[in-house]
């Protein structure tokens, strides 16, 4: 029997890949963290290799993977993982990164027996955000703790946030996908070209609004203690200790006169220049798309796809198929002549009464029995309603009274 | 901290505008129309429903679920996306790009005559991350006619032969003299004011006029269709509508003038079936409709009350009366021969084949010819 190669979507293997890497960066910041208390000093510099180094838990991460995937035999599996386990020794050279690593051969071990598909450690979830404060607010209160903790935690919940979000999104899709399989001439291949080109612009876009500033910043909080009683306590805010500055130069600024930026202006004019880059990058967005978009159009006007013949709408058809736009006959916001007013009394009392809002195409009287409307308060709204509507001449002042 | 916090407010506005935007627009500019291919088929052919899904906006629907609710005697072929109960449920998957048309043809089985209209359907689309159903009602105006069901050329010769027979018998004796057929030779038995003086004079023998005889070619059908509920019943009745389709548009195609009177009710005007005079061929898809559209049902006035009726209206005219009841029942036969008066009638009787004889009606009448129909 010949036995055809199952095509693997690569939405999912993006998905996996996904899952790998959130189990990586959650627990890197925190093995930059331990090494960071373990040794006595260590640079900014140090901090941050420590950070990309963590990442190498990645190898671990995919090899148990592997290992649940591709070892049916439990036992083959524990050998395996006792391997993995050892592996963050010679990856690190420190066993820092062991317990990680064994809890997480541990849940899969735990998944296999119950028979779950997912751990949960393959599967970012918007929560695992929380993770990343730890370094960065241990950073504020530890003054030994360099703070680019703050801007790097800053950067990984961003990433981290665009994997859960292009994660959530793949599996909003194949869960539609899934639950629909039985649906005869369902188009999934075209669901999933749309649905997938929509996520993509949106991550596109998410990360266009959030990483250049994210990686531009300067963020750095400390925790000052207030100042004792008997003594002054010095400032802890690196910012805030001046540097030793020389008398020259401070005679020719005490000649200057005083020029300093407002900083509400400065911050209006930061967000304005953002404003504008976020402007630009949507538009660049868009354009892309419109552009793929039309290109595509110019190659194929029409195609069948499972029993479904699809046309793309030419823009000179467009005019025919487009139907004049309907504009709709209400009384304007500053109308408050007695017909408004009873016109506005009634689109109120329909809205109210009614479970759902009558459909455009209903008359009065429909929109009413729609809404049960009925007794004689009803019938005079209806009276008063066909007169402002209808009539030539609207209703009068003394109209209102009825009302 | 100023820019960590417009960064999220940035999120949540895109996140936000990008719902609203949908939740606005989703629905402008999309048309849903759900037609049948065809006006009518006949009971047992096959037809097709035509879904057309436009988009004619710079905004995708990633997912987009059309259902509708159809009569469950149109019967899809595929039945995946259909739950049948007391009728067809159906759900449709499509996904629509920016300026689209999409057309989907469905084949279905029309399985039993009726009238069928399609008028309300349901759209659910997702939003552009997919977290988010919108739902939107488009209301429908389609209609299909399921003719009642052809019979074969050997089932009808029978009756029609009988029908035909005695058509021809009154045509003897009563000619319209309105209606000129041709000339011909003078014979003996010939009344002299038959004879045309100007032709007889214009070729020297005497000559005489042929007349039509339209006016005693009238046909009055009566057609029973109460009761409804047990398979053998809906099958008579479904036979006894066939049959009096296709001995109309025979009739009619034979130049007759028929009317065909019925206790069903129209299930659009509610009203019991009166055709009213049908003459030519180009009536019968008329005819045909009209039948399509009447239901049976087991609170129907008797047929009785409409052989009484009918013979309070008639006047003298000299309209032959054919009579299709599975009823069994003796009762019917002196009320039928009455409305006949001196002239023949048919009584075109649909039966269970399986029917006991004891059951059968044995009752045999000078006047009314009664032909059996074995179902």
């Amino acid at each position: 029997m010949k036995i055809k190669n199952r095509q693997i979507p690569i939405r999912h293997l993006l998905s996996v890949v996904i899952g790998w890497i959130h189990c990586a960066m959650i627990c890197s910041p925190i093995y930059a963290l331990i090494l960071n208390f373990t040794n006595q000093e260590v640079s900014r510099e140090t901090v941050i290799q420590n950070h990309l180094r963590g990442l190498f838990i990645f190898i671990p991460v995919v090899l148990s993977w592997l290992a649940i995937r591709y070892l049916r035999n439990i036992l083959l599996y524990l050998l395996a993982s006792i391997v993995i386990c050892a592996l963050p020794l010679f990856l690190f050279g420190t066993p820092v990164m062991i317990p990680p690593v064994v809890l997480l051969c541990f849940l899969r071990f735990y998944n296999r027996l119950l028979g779950e598909k997912h751990s949960l450690l393959d599967n970012p979830a918007y929560p695992a955000l929380a993770a990343f404060l730890i370094p960065a607010v241990t950073s504020i209160f530890v003054e030994r703790l360099d703070g680019v903790y703050q801007h790097l935690a800053l950067l990984y919940m961003a990433v981290y946030f665009l994997l859960c979000f292009i994660h959530h999104g793949i599996e909003r899709i194949d869960g539609y996908i899934d639950v629909n399989q039985n649906m005869r001439n369902m188009p999934a291949r075209r669901i999933v070209r749309i649905s997938t080109s929509i996520l993509g612009a949106a991550f596109v876009l998410f990360a266009l609004i959030l990483l250049p500033p994210l990686i531009g910043s300067d963020v750095e909080l400390r925790y000052t203690p207030p100042p004792a009683a008997e003594s002054q306590a010095e400032t802890v805010l690196p910012s805030a200790s001046p540097e030793p500055v020389e008398e020259e130069e401070e005679e020719e600024l005490q000649m200057l006169p005083d020029v300093k930026p407002n900083p509400v202006m400065t911050a209006i004019m930061h967000i304005v220049e953002y404003a504008i880059l976020i402007a630009v990058a949507v538009g660049a967005v868009f354009g892309v798309i419109y552009g793929a978009l039309r290109l595509s159009r110019s190659f194929s006007k029409s195609f069948h796809d499972r029993g479904d013949f699809v046309e793309n709408l030419q823009d000179d058809q467009l005019e025919a198929v487009h139907e004049a736009p309907r504009v709709r006959d209400r009384p304007r916001f500053l109308d408050r002549s007695p017909n408004a007013t009873i016109r506005r009394k009634y689109r109120r009392t329909i809205l109210r009464a009614a479970k759902e809002p009558p459909q455009p195409w209903m008359s009065p009287s429909e929109a009413e029995a729609h809404a049960k409307l009925t007794g004689d308060a009803a019938e005079r709204l209806h009276r008063l309603y066909e007169k402002a509507r209808y009539s030539p001449d609207g209703c009068a002042k003394q109209d209102l009274s009825e009302l | 901290m100023v820019t960590i916090l417009i960064l999220l407010l940035l999120l949540a506005a895109i996140f936000l505008a990008q719902k609203y935007i949908f939740r606005s627009r989703w629905n402008k500019n999309l048309d849903i129309q759900i037609a049948f291919d065809r006006e009518y088929v006949f009971c047992g052919e096959d037809a097709n429903l035509v879904e057309t899904i436009v988009n004619n906006k710079y905004l995708p629907l990633p997912v987009l679920e059309v259902g509708f609710d159809m009569s469950r005697w149109l019967a899809f072929r595929d039945e995946e996306n259909s739950t049948v109960s007391d009728m067809t449920y159906r759900r449709d998957i499509f996904t629509a790009s920016v300026k689209q048309r999409i057309t989907r043809t469905l084949p279905f089985k029309a399985k039993k005559r009726g009238y069928y209209r399609i008028q309300s359907t349901t759209v659910t689309s997702h939003d552009l991350l997919m977290s988010e159903k919108l739902v939107a009602h488009i209301p429908q105006t389609s209609e299909f006619f399921v003719l009642p069901a052809h019979l074969s050329v050997s089932q009808i010769r029978i009756p029609y032969s009988k029908i035909m027979g005695m058509l021809v018998s009154r045509r003897r004796v009563y000619d319209d003299p309105f209606e000129f057929a041709g000339i011909r030779d003078y014979r003996r038995t010939d009344p002299m004011k038959h004879i045309n003086w100007k032709a007889s004079a214009r070729s020297g023998s005497l000559l005489v006029n042929q007349h039509e005889s339209t006016l005693s070619q009238k046909v009055v059908l009566l057609l029973d269709s109460s009761g409804t509920g047990s398979s053998i019943t809906d099958a008579l009745n479904e036979v006894s509508i066939s049959i009096a389709a296709e001995l109309c548009e025979r009739m009619l195609a034979d130049g007759i003038s028929v009317t065909i009177l019925g206790n069903g009710l129209d299930v659009l005007t509610g009203k019991a079936l009166n055709t009213g005079e049908l003459s030519g061929r180009s009536t019968a898809l008329y005819m045909r409709k009209l039948l399509a559209r009447i239901t049976c049902r087991n609170d129907l006035p008797p047929m009785l009350d409409l052989l009484q009726a009918a013979r309070e209206h008639s006047g003298k005219e000299n309209n032959l009366y054919i009579l299709i009841s599975k009823e069994q029942k003796t009762r019917l036969l002196p009320a039928f021969e009455a409305l006949a008066g001196e002239h023949e009638a048919i009584w075109i009787l649909p039966e269970d084949r399986n029917m006991p004889e004891r059951n059968k009606m044995t009752d045999t009448s000078k006047r009314v010819e009664i032909v059996r129909w074995s179902v």
